[in-house]
């Protein structure tokens, strides 16, 4: 295992948004994450700085034996030891969540070399697996996470009640530990203003909706996190499942739904794409939201076969691309808002000219 | 109604706060609450998203009056491992601080997870190092469960009721009660 530079993270493609998969028009990526906990630690928000090194380092021993964080490329981060740029570049390819970089050490994220499979430590839970791949694909996903945690289960003692599954720190998680989620592309569905019931309706079911980048983010770009709340009192397979036929469903609605804007607002709907193409393409400065919301239109373009030159990885790439984070690490240097809108506008025109 | 600090604006926050055995409430301002809270903001959220998760005011009502009985002033249990308090869980995050307060905190938390979750009953794996149900333990398990589910109807609890046979279907599955999730 690497102790690992975030630069040669920028040097890779985002491997889970980088393939073609199955149903990848409007779902972008799959991502299951389970949390786990030591039975004789005490969880993070208590336990000495010594105690949450000890469990860190026999977190990471436990990993070194697994099938995915075994190999010699695997890469390491600790958190006290990355800067604010390459805070925002781990948080922006979702390899760390905010909570993560608030105090405490001990913290480490370990990354399998593609990047699909990784684990948080010391966050709000002792463990955090995930793994994140590319277009729909739940039941896949599940199975390899499943795999991963009977792995690191086998080294591990993991804090766990008859009653109530696996023990969390906050209630919330409490029993499987599971959270499951698809990031979909809505666009027609906003754009028709359906998307209000749609939010409506997924509440009722205990589903929970989020914008692009976690929980505090807005919801530019038409994405949309769509994932179950319940961890406790069904199986694993049972909430998979069942969030991925609310999913199928969702897509569904979003297909019909721009049929139905073609036939009817056909002009309308084209040029807002061609507006989307044309500000990624000509301007000179782009804030996040703008950049988000053309992307949005651009991939919608690419989706109804408009662009020929441009394709759906490309777009996915961009997506990350435009991040403050990979701005600046792109561009070598920290940079105002001001600036990084001036580097976003550049990074787009490059990448949408070398593609003609 | 009037901010109560500055009494200038009208009062647009209204807190309640649980404070040994009684409720205070207060009515602020925006401008007011903001001052009041300059200091601790996380603390003063995490309070209040920890009291709703836990409906932490419920229970330390329900402690209260057992404390009461046993003459004590103490405002709660307090987990024998990791020593966190009723008062402490209040101001956290709604974290707990380890495995045995799931324990010790066990009515307050039961309660919790009725409200959020779909049921009070792990269905799904477990971790390769805890035995597996083995046929007597389910057998055994099957018939508490169904001596449960009679003192719940007789209660008239029949969400708890259906949990309970819930489990008793998944256990009944035997492969789905050991290998769940393995065979997902």
């Amino acid at each position: 295992m690497i102790y690992d530079n975030v630069e040669n993270l920028l040097n890779r493609p985002v491997t889970f948004l980088d393939e073609s998969a199955p149903d990848s028009q409007i779902a972008i990526s799959t991502r299951i994450r389970l949390a786990r906990n030591l039975a004789d630690h005490l969880f993070p928000s208590l336990a000495t700085d010594d105690e949450c090194t000890a469990v860190c380092d026999t977190i990471t021993a436990a990993a070194k034996k697994t099938t995915a964080l075994s190999k010699r490329n695997a890469m390491c981060f600790t958190s006290s030891e990355l800067d604010d740029i390459d805070r925002s570049i781990l948080l922006e390819r979702r390899l760390a969540s905010p909570e993560f970089f608030t105090a405490v050490p001990g913290r480490r994220i370990l990354v399998c070399p593609q990047e699909a499979c990784s684990l948080m430590i010391n966050e709000e839970d002792q463990l955090r697996l995930q793994i994140l791949r590319p277009g729909l694909q739940l039941r896949k996903t599940w199975q390899e996470i499943n795999l991963l945690d009977d792995q690191l289960g086998k080294e591990l003692d993991f804090a766990f009640d008859d009653q109530f599954g696996f023990l969390t720190s906050c209630p919330t998680n409490v029993g499987t530990g599971l959270r499951a989620s698809v990031m979909l592309h809505l666009p027609a569905l906003v754009l028709t203003g359906q998307m209000e019931a749609t939010l409506k309706g997924l509440a009722k079911l205990r589903i929970e909706v989020r914008g692009v980048y976690g929980e505090l983010s807005d919801k530019s770009g038409n994405l949309f996190q769509i994932s179950n709340q319940v961890t406790l009192g069904e199986s694993e397979s049972r909430i998979i499942d069942s969030l991925e036929t609310i999913i199928r469903q969702i897509i569904d609605s979003e297909l019909r739904t721009r049929k139905k804007l073609l036939q009817s607002d056909h002009n309308a709907l084209l040029d807002q794409i061609g507006r989307a193409y044309g500000r990624l393409r000509y301007c000179y400065t782009l804030t996040e939201k703008e950049a988000l919301d053309s992307l949005s239109g651009l991939r919608l373009g690419v989706d109804l076969g408009l662009f020929k030159d441009v394709n759906i990885a490309m777009i996915n790439e961009m997506f990350t691309g435009i991040m403050n984070g990979h701005l600046q690490k792109r561009y070598g240097k920290k940079l105002t808002t001001a600036e990084c809108d001036i580097f976003r506008a550049v990074f787009c025109r490059e990448k949408l000219r070398r593609s003609e | 109604m009037l901010c109560e600090k500055c009494k200038k604006n009208e009062a647009t926050v209204h807190m309640t706060h649980y404070v040994s055995g009684k409720s205070v409430t207060k009515h602020l301002c925006d401008e007011c609450f903001r001052k009041e809270n300059e200091n601790s903001p996380v603390e003063n959220f995490g309070s209040s998203f920890a009291e709703i998760l836990f409906n932490i005011k419920k229970f330390a009502s329900t402690v209260k009056t057992a404390a009461e009985a046993a003459d004590t002033a103490d405002s709660g249990p307090e987990c024998p491992r990791c020593g966190l308090s009723l008062n402490k869980l209040r101001n956290s995050n709604g974290q707990l601080g380890c495995p045995e307060c799931y324990q010790t905190f066990k009515v307050m938390i039961k309660d919790t997870i009725a409200n959020i979750q779909s049921g009070t009953i792990h269905l799904g794996k477990r971790p390769p190092s805890k035995k597996a149900v083995t046929p007597a333990l389910r057998e055994a398990e099957i018939a508490k469960l169904q001596e449960e589910i009679k003192k719940l109807i007789a209660a008239e609890d029949y969400e708890a009721a259906a949990v309970c046979r819930d489990r008793i279907t998944a256990l009944r599955t035997a492969e789905e009660s050991d290998h769940d999730g393995g065979e997902a």
